[in-house]
């Protein structure tokens, strides 16, 4: 497969060609001038330290750079309606799930008036039968699982769609836009179709970590711990900066829900070592599983 | 009383705007957009309405800066280039051709994303916003400008 820098000019025609011979432009070569989105950045103070300096100092001297800032502002093309449809159709889809849930919130105030119906129930039940009881609570009870996964040190919370500016650097808009596609069942809580659009993205681009993340956080919440361990192990080994550590600490929940405590145990070392804004839940998560461990042997 | 649905109309083409003077790029400026209405129905409780649209814009500035502060020049810049060094370095590209009367603003923004910055028609096209259509019509004419700039040039 091609290497994303070399599908630069991919559609250059004879006669562009030709030209840029005469022009004297290498073709294939490397640009000098900074991307545009870090032009712009530049422009509306969002950068700083060395890459606002470093960005400066190229602007400062290139009038080229200096034009296509001047004239990409001039050429304000309005929001078109493809792109209004779009952004409301994440935004709005959130918004209704939102009122949904505000809806059924009141089902919270049935909770008392069923707790003490149920408590009338079970006093009846086992004054009538009480060995008969015990048996059927056995039979219904759920699989053993990891205690340490139910801890709310290890509280599985939604991460939301976060973009990455990089994402939509030259020759990953295509990616991007079938990630962003695809993650819409995923914002708005339809897990299954997640994993159906996911999977496949993550398999066309297997060195992407962002569609790698989704399906295994996907599949966290499909229950699928197993298959997820193994997403979330793939988009830690390609994730970088702030994603790697995010991969991680859902894979380390994956792990614990499949019964993988020694795994998830090692993940949560790496993460507990480096800085990162999940390194003290999972030194905290270490100090939980090292316990756990602890009281199992004791036992 | 909120009314949303008012609120997104009343902003939604500010907000974009705004987010794409800082990104330089549509799709993730829809991003963006979509982002901050997200943020607001979060904080809804919080935001009075006469804050906006100045609150929406604080919160895609702040996811930009954010982004950047992460990353060092290095990651960010020069590992772009990286993979490709060996390869030579475009020599700037003559801004007194850029300047030609007979080229407008469209037309320059096609010719240094695709000659300078080496996009194709399709990433040009996401970038700016037109059909790849447009932008293949844009080049084409800045292209014969410049065709005759150069004829007249070389033989003057
Ligand atoms: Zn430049």
């Amino acid at each position: 497969m091609a290497k994303e820098t070399d599908l630069r000019w991919s559609d250059l025609e004879p006669e562009e060609e030709t030209l840029l011979k005469e022009l004297g432009v290498p073709i294939g070569g490397r640009p000098v001038c900074p991307p545009l989105d870090l032009l712009q950045a530049f422009h509306s103070g969002a950068l700083s330290g060395a890459l606002r300096r470093h960005i400066g100092g190229h602007v400062e001297h290139c009038r080229v750079c200096q034009i296509l800032s001047r004239d990409f502002a001039a050429m304000d093309v309005p929001l078109t309606k493809e792109e209004d449809a779009r952004i409301r159709a994440r935004v709005f889809k959130a918004h209704s799930g939102r009122q949904q849930l505000r809806r059924w919130q009141f089902l919270w105030l049935l909770i008392p008036a069923v707790a003490a119906a149920v408590l009338a129930v079970i006093a009846i039940w086992m004054h009538v039968g009480r060995q008969n009881h015990a048996r059927q609570l056995a039979s219904s009870a759920p699989p053993p699982q990891s205690l340490a996964a139910g801890s709310p040190v290890f509280t599985l919370e939604k991460p939301p769609v976060a973009l990455s500016v990089p994402l939509l650097m030259r020759g990953r808009q295509a990616y991007a836009a079938a990630l962003s596609s695809a993650l819409e069942p995923y914002e708005a809580g339809d897990y299954s179709s997640a994993v159906k659009r996911l999977d496949p993205l993550a398999r066309k681009y297997p060195q992407r970590a962002e569609a790698l993340f989704y399906l295994g956080v996907s599949e966290i919440f499909e229950a699928n711990y197993g298959a997820a361990a193994e997403s979330l192990k793939r988009a830690s080994a390609v994730a970088r900066g702030s994603l790697a550590s995010e991969c991680r600490w859902y894979l380390a929940l994956a792990e614990l829900h499949a019964g993988q405590p020694a795994n998830a145990a090692a993940t949560l070392e790496i993460l507990c070592e480096a800085a990162g804004v999940y390194q003290k839940r999972a030194c905290a998560g270490l100090k939980e599983l090292s316990s756990k461990n602890k009281a199992s042997f004791s036992r | 009383m909120w009314d949303f649905d008012n609120i997104y109309r009343a902003h939604v083409d500010s907000v974009f705007r705004y987010a794409l003077s800082l990104v330089g790029s549509r799709s993730l400026a829809e991003d963006l957009t979509s982002e901050a209405f997200l943020a607001l129905l979060r904080h809804r409780d919080k935001i009075d309405e006469a804050r906006l649209p100045a609150w929406l814009f604080t919160v895609v500035k702040n996811r930009v800066v954010d982004h950047h502060r992460r990353r060092t020049t290095e990651q960010q810049y020069a590992d772009r280039s990286k993979s490709d060094q060996d390869k030579p370095a475009f020599p700037a590209f003559d801004a007194g051709l850029l300047e030609h009367k007979s080229l407008k603003p469209v037309h320059r923004v096609c010719l240094t994303l695709r000659y300078v910055h080496g996009m194709t028609r399709l990433e040009i096209a996401e970038t700016t916003g037109l059909s790849e259509t447009q932008v293949k019509g844009h080049l084409q004419y800045a292209l014969e400008i410049l065709r005759k700039v150069l004829v007249k040039d070389s033989s003057g």
